[in-house]
C-alpha cells in the first residue's frame, strides 16, 4: 500500500529517527531543515508489496562524521554522482530507493531522492550501527551488490562484491579523503531482495514513534515512555564516567538517591543498560537517553557527568533475530563480553 | 554445619591479605575458588573466590556481581588488582553480596578451607606453629609466651583467677578474662564483643588454678576449637618451663643455703674451702655485715618467702645476700667501710620496709642483727638476727620486727633461760597459778612491782591486782619482796612464754 508523507511530517519523523538511532546515527535536524526547503508537500512512500519485485533498487545514506555534517553543510543533491556511477556499471536506471538506515539523521537522507526513485518504506539496519558490515544485505551477504561512495568533488569509488569488512575499511578511505563525511549508494539490489534481507515498514514506525513522542513530550517521563511504547528503565545523575580498556567503549553511572544502579555503555550509541547489574537492555534492543527536564533525545557523546537523564529502551528490530544476524549486532560486536543476556 | 564469614576471615592469619569493599553479614557455608567466572555453578550461601584476572571495567563488574547473586553467590573475593568503583559498591549493597579484595586468593581460599572443611587442618596448622615455636631455646616463661604469642598469631597469657600473671602479644581484656571457666580442663569462651580465648588448666605443683590462655578478636567456633587444641598442645611446654624455672630457683636456694649452713657450722672460724666457695656464691665474708632473718609465722613456703625477700632487697642501694634457712630467710647487708650509727640506722630503716612489704603477702617475724666486720662478725651478726626473730615472733607490739641493738637483756634472758633444765624446773613452779594469775605475775614484774603501772598494762583495777599479787604469794609460798625471788620468778615467766610461742 501505498501511503503519503507529508512536508509537515518531518519534524515527528525526525525525532522518531532520533529515537531509533539509541543515541547515535547523528542529528536528523539539518537534513529536516534543507528538506523542508526541496521536498515536495507531499511524497509517497511504497512499501515494498508494492512494487515490482524485480524493479532495480538502491539504499542511499550519509557515512561518516555526523557532527561534521551540521559545519559543512551537505550538497543539495548529494546522492547525484554515486547513483551516476552506479547507473553506468549496471548498466541501467534504478527506479526506487530506500535509506540504509533509518535511526539517526540517515532516516531522512534518502529523502533526498523523492520525486525522482520510487521511496520505498525499508532500511539496511531499523535502528543506527557504526558500520557498513553490518548492513543488512551485507550480513546476509546478497549476492551482486555494487556500492559507490562520493571521494570529494566529483570523485566516485566504486566497489562490487567485495566483502564485508573490506567494503568497511574502503568506505572509511572514501570518508578520509572526502574530508570527514561521505555519502553511500548500495546498488546491485531488487525490491525483491529488500523483502527478505532488510528492515521493513521503517519509516512507518519511525513516523508513528515520531508522532506519539512529540504528542506526549511535555507529560511526564513516566507518560512519554508509555505513550511510545518504550520501557522506562530508570532516572538519575550521571553521577561518574569511565572508560573500558580499548578506550572507545564509554561507562555511565547513573544514579537516584535510593534507587537502583542504572549502568549504561556506549560507543558511538548505547549499547548496554545495566539495573544493578542486570542487563535490562543490549543492542540490538534499542536505548534511549532523554533529557530528563526537556524530553530532549540525547545523543551518546551527550551524555556528561551532571547531567539528569531518563534511560528508556525500545524493542530493537526483529529482522536480526536470528542466530546467524545477531553476532553482528550483539554487543560481543562491539567488544563488550558477557553481556548479552539481555533480559 | 560449619559456617564462615567476614570476621572469621579477617581473624585468619593466613588470609592473603584480605581487604573488605563492600562489608555486610553475609554467612558463607560453602566457598568455590575458580579461575574465571564459568566455573562457578549455581549454588547458595556461597563465597566465590575469583583467582583469575578481575573484571576489565566497571560495568562488567555489575554484571557479575549480579549473575553470582542470581547463582546463590552471597560473596566475592576479587584479586587485589581490581578497580571497585563506588556504583559497583552501591551495587552489590543494593543486592546483598559482600565484596573482598585479596593480595594472594589460593591463601585465602586455603583459609575458607580450613574454616570450613579442613578444621583439623586449621588445628594442625595451629599445632605446627606451636611446634616451631618449641624449637626456639627460651630463657623463661615470659620468653616461652611471647614465642607462642608470635608463632601462633594471637594473645597468649598465664592466668589465674585473680588476674593476668605474664602475658604475650595481645592483652587478653578483663571481660574476657573474667568469662573463663577456672574448672575444667578446657575451656572456649566465644566472642561476644571483647574478643574470644580457648583456655586450658597448667598443673603446676606450686601453683593451682593456673590456666594457659589464647585470645582474639573475630575467631568463631571452628577457629576456636582449633586454638583450643593449640593450646592444649602448648600446655606441657608452658608447665615444663614453670618446672624447669621452679627447679632452677630450688636448686639455686638449696645450694646456696647448704653453703650458709657449713659457714654458720663452722662458727666464724676461718675455714679456706667455705671462705673460697662463698665467694664463689658472690658472698664475701669481707667488710661489715648486718644480718637479718625473716621467720614464717604461719605455714607459708619458704621458697616464696626467699623470692619476696628477694625482690625486695634488690631495690635497696646496698649489697644484700639472702637465702633459705629452716622455716626462714636468712641474709645479710654488707659495706666495705664501717658504717656509720647513721647509716645503720638507714639500714634498719629499709629492712623494716622489707619486712612490712614481704609482710603484706606473708605473715613473718623480722630480726636484725648488730653491725659487725669479718667472717666472724658475719657469724655473730646472723646469729644475733636469729635470736631477735625468734623474739619478735612474740613481739606483736612492735609490728614482729626486733632489732638486736634494743634488746641487751632480753638476750641475756634467752641465753640464762635457754637450757633444757631451766624449763621443766620454771614450769613446775609456776603450774599453781592460773593463766589469768600467771598474766598478772608477768606484767607485775615486768613493771619493777608498782601496782599502778601493772593494772594500766592488763586494764584493770589496781585493788584487783593488789588481791591478785596476794593470791600468787599465797598459791607459790613466796616473797615477793625478795630480790632473788622476783629475779627467779622472771626468769621462770620469760621461760614459759618463749616455750608457748614459737621460735
Amino acid at each position: 500500500m501505498v501511503w503519503q508523507l507529508a512536508r509537515d511530517d518531518l519534524g515527528a519523523l525526525g525525532c522518531g529517527c532520533s529515537l531509533l538511532g539509541s543515541g547515535g546515527g547523528g542529528s536528523p535536524r539539518v537534513l529536516e531543515l534543507a528538506l523542508r526547503r526541496t521536498l515536495a508537500e507531499r511524497v509517497d512512500v511504497h512499501e515494498v508489496a508494492d512494487l515490482d519485485p524485480a524493479m532495480p533498487c538502491l539504499a542511499a545514506g550519509f557515512v561518516g562524521s555526523t557532527i561534521l555534517l551540521t559545519e559543512r553543510l551537505p550538497d543539495p543533491e548529494p546522492f547525484a554522482v554515486p547513483i551516476a556511477a552506479l547507473e553506468r556499471w549496471t548498466g541501467g536506471r534504478i527506479p526506487a530507493a530506500c535509506t540504509i538506515e533509518v535511526g539517526g539523521l540517515n532516516g531522512l537522507s534518502a529523502l533526498h531522492l523523492a520525486g525522482d526513485l520510487h521511496l520505498v518504506d525499508a532500511d539496511l539496519m531499523g535502528r543506527a550501527m557504526p558500520s557498513i558490515d553490518q548492513l543488512s544485505v551485507i550480513v546476509d551477504r546478497v549476492p551482486g551488490l555494487v556500492a559507490a561512495c562520493w571521494t570529494g568533488g566529483d570523485g566516485v569509488v566504486l566497489v562490487e562484491g567485495a566483502r564485508g569488512p573490506d567494503l568497511e575499511r574502503l568506505v572509511r578511505t572514501a570518508v578520509q579523503t572526502a574530508g570527514g563525511y561521505s555519502v553511500l549508494v548500495v546498488a546491485g539490489l531488487t525490491v525483491g531482495d529488500l523483502a527478505e534481507h532488510a528492515v521493513l515498514g521503517s519509516w512507518r514506525r519511525a513516523l508513528e514513534l515520531g508522532r506519539s513522542y512529540v504528542a506526549a513530550r511535555t507529560d511526564g517521563t513516566a507518560a512519554l515512555a508509555a505513550a511510545i511504547g518504550a520501557r522506562l528503565l530508570g532516572r538519575g545523575l550521571v553521577a561518574a564516567s569511565s572508560t573500558g580498556p580499548d578506550g572507545r567503549l564509554m561507562g555511565f553511572d547513573v544514579r537516584s538517591v535510593g534507587g537502583p544502579v542504572l549502568r549504561l555503555v556506549a560507543r558511538d550509541e548505547i549499547l548496554v543498560a545495566l539495573v544493578d547489574g542486570a542487563v535490562e537492555a543490549a543492542t540490538p534492543t534499542i536505548v534511549v537517553a532523554l533529557d530528563d527536564l526537556t524530553h530532549e533525545v540525547l545523543e551518546a557523546h551527550e551524555l556528561a557527568v551532571g547531567r539528569h537523564v531518563a534511560v528508556l529502551s525500545l524493542p530493537g528490530p526483529t529482522w536480526w533475530d536470528t542466530p546467524a544476524r545477531r553476532g553482528h549486532v550483539a554487543p560481543q560486536r562491539y567488544g563488550i563480553e558477557g553481556l548479552d543476556g539481555a533480559a | 554445619m560449619s559456617e564462615l564469614d567476614v570476621a572469621a576471615l579477617l581473624a585468619h592469619p593466613a588470609n592473603g591479605g584480605l581487604e573488605v569493599v563492600v562489608g555486610g553479614d553475609a554467612v558463607w557455608e560453602q566457598v568455590c575458588s575458580e579461575a574465571s567466572e564459568d566455573g562457578l555453578a549455581t549454588t547458595e550461601r556461597t563465597l566465590a573466590i575469583l583467582t583469575g584476572p578481575p573484571p576489565s571495567t566497571t560495568w562488567h563488574l555489575d554484571a557479575l556481581l549480579r549473575r553470582l547473586h542470581t547463582r546463590g553467590y552471597t560473596g566475592l573475593a576479587l584479586p587485589a588488582a581490581a578497580v571497585v568503583d563506588p556504583a559497583n559498591r552501591a551495587v552489590a549493597q543494593r543486592i546483598g553480596v559482600v565484596v573482598l579484595r585479596t593480595a594472594h586468593p589460593a591463601e585465602l581460599a586455603k583459609a575458607c578451607w580450613e574454616l570450613l572443611e579442613g578444621r583439623d587442618a586449621l588445628a594442625l596448622g595451629y599445632v605446627r606453629r606451636v611446634a616451631r615455636t618449641i624449637e626456639y631455646r627460651a630463657s623463661g616463661l615470659g620468653d616461652l609466651l611471647r614465642h607462642l604469642a608470635g608463632g601462633i598469631g594471637h594473645g597468649v597469657a598465664l592466668v589465674d583467677a585473680a588476674g593476668v600473671l605474664q602475658q604475650a602479644g595481645e592483652p587478653l581484656p578483663d571481660a574476657l578474662h573474667a568469662r573463663i571457666d577456672f574448672g575444667g580442663w578446657l575451656d572456649l569462651v566465644p566472642d561476644t564483643g571483647a574478643g574470644a580465648a580457648a583456655s586450658v588448666r597448667v598443673d603446676s605443683e606450686r601453683r593451682r588454678g593456673l590456666r594457659l590462655v589464647i585470645h582474639g578478636r573475630g575467631l568463631d567456633a571452628t577457629h576456636l576449637r582449633a586454638l583450643g587444641t593449640a593450646a592444649e598442645v602448648a600446655m606441657p611446654a608452658v608447665a615444663a618451663r614453670i618446672l624447669i624455672d621452679e627447679v632452677v630457683e630450688v636448686s639455686e636456694a638449696s645450694r646456696a643455703s647448704s653453703l650458709l649452713g657449713e659457714f654458720l657450722e663452722h662458727r666464724g672460724r676461718q675455714d679456706a674451702d667455705v671462705e673460697e666457695r662463698m665467694r664463689a656464691h658472690g658472698w664475701s665474708p669481707e667488710g661489715h655485715h648486718i644480718g637479718f632473718r625473716l621467720l614464717e609465722r604461719d605455714q607459708t613456703d619458704t621458697l616464696d618467702l626467699l623470692s619476696l625477700v628477694g625482690r625486695e632487697l634488690r631495690a635497696l642501694p646496698v649489697a644484700a645476700h639472702a637465702t633459705t634457712r629452716g622455716h626462714g630467710v636468712t641474709g645479710w647487708l654488707t659495706f666495705t667501710q664501717a658504717p656509720s650509727p647513721a647509716q645503720v640506722e638507714r639500714a634498719v630503716r629499709s629492712l623494716r620496709e622489707v619486712h612490712q612489704a614481704v609482710g603484706e603477702h606473708a605473715a613473718v617475724a623480722t630480726g636484725i642483727g648488730s653491725a659487725s666486720s669479718g667472717a666472724a662478725g658475719l657469724y655473730g651478726t646472723l646469729i644475733e638476727a636469729t635470736d631477735a626473730a625468734r623474739i619478735a615472733v612474740g613481739r606483736e607490739a612492735t609490728g614482729w620486727f626486733l632489732h638486736i641493738d634494743r634488746l641487751g637483756l632480753d638476750q641475756l634472758l634467752m641465753a640464762s633461760t635457754g637450757s633444757d633444765t631451766f624449763l621443766p624446773a620454771a614450769t613446775s613452779l609456776l603450774a599453781p597459778l592460773s593463766p589469768e594469775l600467771l598474766a598478772t605475775l608477768r606484767a607485775y614484774l615486768d613493771h619493777e612491782s608498782q601496782l599502778v603501772a601493772t593494772a594500766a598494762a592488763l586494764g584493770t583495777h589496781r585493788n584487783t591486782v593488789s588481791v591478785r599479787v596476794h593470791r600468787i604469794q599465797d598459791l607459790l609460798g613466796v616473797d615477793l619482796t625478795d630480790p632473788d625471788v622476783r629475779l627467779a620468778l622472771h626468769l621462770a615467766c620469760r621461760a614459759l612464754a618463749r616455750a608457748s610461742g614459737p621460735g
